[in-house]
């Protein structure tokens, strides 16, 4: 039976090689999901050593510096080091930041920050700063900085700012010490001591180095026993697994979505693997059917098939499982080579699981996937040997696949529909749930019942393709519309797994459209101001250089003072401003209503409605403002001055060019505030307001679909490859037909043109069915999951033409790519040679 | 070349059919007694080939199919080419029609010499010059009878939206009606006999009145009574419709509904009848047969 076999796959080997790369794909894409976490585990676990050094023992309670020093004292301990930092402003003329500084540690395994020049800071008023801090502020070894504390009393609203020089006698290298990526500087004992009791800080523990030959048992209980009986105490290996684990607790779910997606594009394989071998069966009818002639059992038959897909699906998946590995290693160089300030492992950390599991996945998939197409082989009856080349389609078989398939999508409707209606009644999660549960069952009937409408839709879709053809094309479109409908089973497979990556695809990309102008319309209400620039030393300067912005098409600036509000709902302090040009004002601030004598603008924090408010004393009529900056009442300049207030800080507010790249203008507006504020004169200008903060989260909702839909590509990619899969296993099915219309008349080129449009048939029927289906399901699921929060009703369907365009692109250009191969082959094939071959 | 003689005077005698020719002068295929044909007011030939070669293979794996050939096809004539299995006919058709490209030589359709055209002038001619009726799997399964006939024209992008031109109806409807296929237009080729397969392969072959139809074997699959009807329908198409027919066969029968029979021996033309009785067929067939049985053991001393 192995001999046979063999020879079979030798035969069609070629045709075997796509699947072959459509399982490789998948499982490769399960190693590289258990590579990526491993290696941010391994990356964590590495940054956690390098935050904690190399200690022995680790005390975690909070303590202060007289009790770090205690432990110093006692035999056994070689060394001790505090954990934690204090954070003070680090100023010079170039500009000012803030920096986290711990001390130096006495023994180098516990040492916080590696130096890369200069010495470890040992006398009061010595420092050393990370090189890139040092960079940003134009500081080197030897040059001064002021040190800003601020230091708040319990008798004050206000802190004291306290300004000391420093001078930097080091440079430490970054992310390279506790601040676990973040940039730690050093300063000597004595003075962040002193800063720890200004702040009324504590250390949140030590780490402790033995002394050679120390009995660690014995140093460990003495160590718990001059400590806070609550503390918890590790050795150091243990500490740094606790301190990686507190970064990895999200790799699990990014391990568990990415498999999900893995998962989905092993269906969608095991859709293609499917069909391949039901392919191969119906093409091999004949010599199975010899074989049955001269002996073999209906047993036989399928074990041969069976076999076949073992040896494909074991090949397969070790290629991919490779192939993975090789990826995770080429990212891995790559991001090493990129120096992302995080220890990542020279080798990717190659898991049992992450070898194990995808070469069982893609078997058991493909072993699967090819059970259909074997209890097919051993029906191959042993008359079908002796029957004349078939000329029929065959006989079609009734199944009852269509009718349980229309009742899941009938069920899994009714579950949405209801998730709808609970969801508007006010149970979220029973909505949701019931969602994705009725979506999911849809789904999957939607599948199961693709047979019914699939093939109609080709036929209508190249009859509509043959319609518009030119007329010396319109043969090709016309024999291509009737070769795509004339394997219902095989087309509608195919397209169905096209279909189900598509419609995943669209179906985010529609969630994250929908969200997005959700959010737009959520955050323009909450930021009425584009970008807003306000400091107690806001200079002309800094004014000048931010109106001078690209993007900023208006810019008021106001006076602003601390002042006591009144409202009916209580006393609170907020930010006045003086508006002494309300027409500049209103450019600025979109929602900003008429404004009269003695009103005063407040924000939905300050008053709740439109009513009185009492500023200083002074009360006024109050108007809500949806979306001012939170704690601001805008008066005019005359009230401002009757409520004798005394400006106390500026502020400029922006507004932008429609169309201007919010994030551009604010990253603009940040640069031109930092180029122009010098010193530590006070603080530095605080930029913040809608733009940035609507770029921002359209950001994240603009990586996340990128993730998504690059997870999801996978799946596409695999559908795509079976498109060109079955077109070039229908091509050499169609040799002699081929042939016969060659000799007919029917031109290279034509041939050509006849394949590429059936290429595009079976994509684009399984790319539109698809873009329909995730259109639905996105819109629905945005309505499910975002509705409640942000009010989306039915009518906020937000279609994502341009991932429309994409998709329906890519599958018109996969379609013709997939007919160039088996084009190839059939119009080389000359008219006679094809003829003659039985 | 203006004779019709299959073979030029400088050609080597066919060995084989000197003996028989001598012995049975009535049935002679004689080169000079063909020569009567050799008629300068007689148009040009339909198709004719010029020390036509064709190996397949190279080094000693080369076999030589046609060893320079030196053939023509009459107008308006119905010529059977005969020979043994393997001698060369199925080869030297499809180098007739187009279909595969010559070793060396020249294949003349009327003016055009088939050897100095790239494939889609070839495939241009075979759609608008030539047509063919083969043994089987002449029908596209997935097209109805009426859509395999008209498949040529539609190639040609000569099907409108209206449907084929009122001259080309008309003519179609004539051949729908000789071929008898009035009733069976609609049906798929699994739907019909194989003698009907044959015949609306034939319409197809003569709808677009290509100046040569080829046939290979048409009737190998068929039944003696479907088979005779079959070339009862292709000797109409010559007297009637002024056709001219090429075709392979194997049986002296079909051959004897034949103006001409061409017997063709290793590759080379062996002999040439004229109007033969079936029995003047078997006779010359079984003559090359000996003779090239003799040959062999000759050849063995
Ligand atoms: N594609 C090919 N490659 C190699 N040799 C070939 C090829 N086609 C034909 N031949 C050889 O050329 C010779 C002539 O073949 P051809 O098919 O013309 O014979 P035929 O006279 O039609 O035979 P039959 O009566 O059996 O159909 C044979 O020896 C055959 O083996
Ligand atoms: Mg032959």
């Amino acid at each position: 039976m192995w001999r046979l076999t063999w020879a079979q796959m030798r035969r069609t080997g070629g045709r075997l090689v796509a699947v072959g790369i459509a399982i490789a794909l998948g499982t490769g894409f399960i190693t590289a999901a258990f590579l990526g976490s491993s290696t941010l585990e391994a990356t964590a676990l590495a940054t956690a050593r390098a935050g904690v050094g190399d200690p022995d023992l680790v005390v975690q309670t909070s303590m202060t510096a007289d009790q770090v020093d205690e432990l110093a004292t006692l035999s056994g301990v070689a060394a001790v080091q505090p954990i934690g930092f204090v954070g003070r402003e680090i100023g010079t003329g170039q500009g000012s930041e803030y920096l986290l500084l711990a001390p130096p540690a006495t023994d180098d395994r516990l040492a916080p920050a590696a130096l890369t020049s200069g010495e470890t800071p040992d006398a009061p008023g010595e420092i050393a700063v990370p090189g890139t801090t040092a960079q940003r502020l134009g500081v080197q070894v030897g040059d001064t900085v002021q040190v800003v504390s601020q230091i708040w009393t319990a008798d004050s609203d206000e802190p004291t700012r306290e300004v000391s020089d420093a001078v930097v006698v080091g440079i430490t290298a970054d992310g390279s010490g506790l601040g676990f990526g973040l940039p730690l500087g050093l300063a000597d004992p004595t003075d962040v001591a002193a800063w720890q009791a200004a702040d009324g800080s504590t250390w949140s523990g030590a780490t402790l180095v033995l002394a050679d030959g120390a009995d660690a048992a014995a140093v460990r209980d003495a160590v718990a026993g001059s400590v806070d009986p609550g503390a918890t105490l590790q050795t150091g290996e243990e500490y740094a697994r606790q301190v990686a684990s507190s970064f990895t607790d999200g790799v699990d779910v990014f391990r568990s979505l990415v498999l999900a997606f893995a998962g989905v594009a092993m269906a969608v394989a095991g859709i293609v693997i499917a069909n391949t071998f039901t392919v191969l069966v119906a093409q091999r009818t004949r010599t199975l059917a010899l074989l049955r002639c001269v002996g073999a059992t209906a047993s036989q038959v399928r074990a041969s098939v069976r076999l076949e897909a073992l040896v494909l699906g074991v090949v397969a998946s070790i290629a991919g499982v490779i192939g993975g590995i090789a990826l995770g290693q080429v990212v891995l160089t790559i991001l090493g080579r990129a120096n992302a300030g995080v220890p990542l492992p020279a080798v990717v950390p190659v898991s049992v699981a992450a070898v194990v599991v995808p070469i069982v996945a893609g078997v058991l998939v493909t072993l699967l996937a090819a059970g259909g197409a074997a209890r097919l082989a051993t029906r191959v009856a042993p008359l079908a040997a002796l029957r004349p080349v078939d000329l029929a389609s065959g006989a079609r078989r009734r199944s009852v696949r269509p009718a349980i398939g229309w009742t899941l999508v009938g069920l899994g409707v009714a579950g949405m529909a209801g998730a709808l209606v609970v969801s508007a009644g006010g149970s979220f999660d029973l909505g949701l749930g019931l969602g994705v549960l009725g979506g999911i069952v849809s789904v999957v009937g939607l599948v199961v019942a693709a047979i019914t409408y699939v093939p109609g839709l080709t036929r209508v879709l190249g009859r509509t393709a043959a319609a518009i053809a030119p007329a010396r094309s319109r043969v090709p479109a016309r024999l291509a519309a009737i070769n795509a409908a004339r394997n219902p089973g095989r087309t509608t497979s195919t397209a169905t797994a096209l279909l189900v990556g598509v419609a995943l695809v669209v179906m985010m990309s529609t969630g994250a459209a929908m969200a997005r102008s959700a959010l737009d319309t959520e955050l323009s209400e909450q930021f009425a101001v584009d970008v807003t620039v306000s400091g107690t030393a806001l200079s002309q300067a800094t004014i000048d250089a931010v109106r001078a912005v690209d993007g900023v098409a208006s810019s008021v600036v106001m006076d602003g003072a601390s002042a006591e509000v009144t409202t009916d709902d209580g006393t609170s302090t907020v930010t006045a401003y003086s508006a002494s040009d309300i027409a500049a004002l209103a450019d600025v601030v979109a929602t900003l209503p008429a404004w009269g004598r003695g009103v005063s603008m407040a924000d939905g924090w300050v008053l709740a409605k439109d009513g009185p408010l009492t500023v200083n004393g002074l009360t006024t009529s109050g108007k809500l403002v949806e979306g001012l900056p939170s704690s601001t009442v805008l008066l005019d300049a005359e009230t401002f001055a009757y409520a004798s207030l005394t400006p106390d800080s500026r502020t400029v507010w922006l507004a932008l060019t429609p169309g201007a790249d919010p994030r551009a203008v604010a990253n603009a507006v940040t640069d031109a505030v930092s180029d122009t504020t010098t010193g530590t004169a006070g603080a530095t200008p605080v930029v913040a307001g809608g733009a940035v903060e609507r770029a921002g989260y359209g950001q994240i909702v603009d990586t996340m679909l990128l993730v998504v839909v690059g997870l999801l590509a996978v799946a596409v990619i695999i559908a795509l490859i079976g498109v060109a899969n079955t077109l070039s296993l229908s091509v050499v099915e169609r040799r002699r037909e081929n042939a016969l219309l060659r000799a007919l008349g029917l031109t290279r080129r034509q041939l050509r043109a006849t394949l590429a449009v059936e290429g595009v048939l079976l994509a684009g029927v399984g790319a539109l069915v698809g873009i329909v289906l995730g259109v639905g399901y996105g819109w629905l699921g945005s309505m499910l999951l975002l509705g409640p929060t942000v009010g989306l009703g039915v009518g906020d369907l937000a279609v994502p033409w341009s991932t429309v365009l994409v998709i329906v692109a890519v599958a018109v250009v996969a379609g013709v790519l997939a007919s160039v191969l088996p084009a190839r082959g059939a119009t080389r094939t000359s008219p006679v040679a094809a003829l003659a071959t039985e | 070349m203006t004779s019709t003689s299959p073979l030029p005077a400088d050609a080597p005698q066919p060995l084989s059919t000197s003996p028989r020719a001598d012995s049975h002068p009535n049935h002679a295929n004689h080169p000079n007694h063909s020569a009567t044909h050799a008629d300068p007011a007689t148009p040009a030939p339909a198709v004719r080939a010029v020390r036509l070669t064709k190996t397949y293979g190279t080094g000693g794996a080369a076999v030589h199919a046609l060893r320079g050939v030196d053939v023509a096809f009459e107008r308006g004539a119905f010529t059977a080419i005969m020979g043994a299995s393997g001698s060369g006919k199925s080869t030297l058709l499809h180098l007739l029609a187009g279909l595969d490209s010559a070793t060396d030589g020249h294949v003349l359709l009327g003016d055009t010499d088939l050897s100095t055209l790239d494939d889609q002038a070839l495939t241009l001619l075979r759609r608008e010059r030539v047509g063919f009726v083969f043994q089987a799997f002449n029908l596209l399964p997935m097209f109805t009878a009426e859509q395999n006939i008209t498949l040529p024209l539609e190639l040609a992008g000569r099907v409108g939206r209206g449907g084929i031109d009122a001259d080309t109806r008309a003519w179609f409807d004539r051949l729908v009606d000789v071929l008898g296929l009035r009733d069976r237009l609609g049906h798929h080729p699994s739907e019909l006999s194989g003698g009907q397969q044959q015949r609306v392969a034939i319409a197809r072959a003569l709808l677009t009145r290509p100046d040569v139809v080829f046939a290979d074997e048409p009737t190998g699959n068929l039944d003696s009574r479907s088979g005779a009807e079959v070339l009862e329908l292709l000797r109409t198409s010559v007297r009637e419709l002024g056709q001219t027919v090429v075709m392979v066969t194997h049986d002296a029968a079909a051959a004897a509904y034949a103006d001409r029979v061409v017997l063709v021996a290793d590759g080379r033309i062996a002999g040439d009848l004229n109007r033969p009785t079936p029995e003047q067929v078997t006779a010359a067939l079984d003559a090359l047969r000996t003779a090239s049985l003799a040959g062999s053991i000759v050849g063995a001393r």
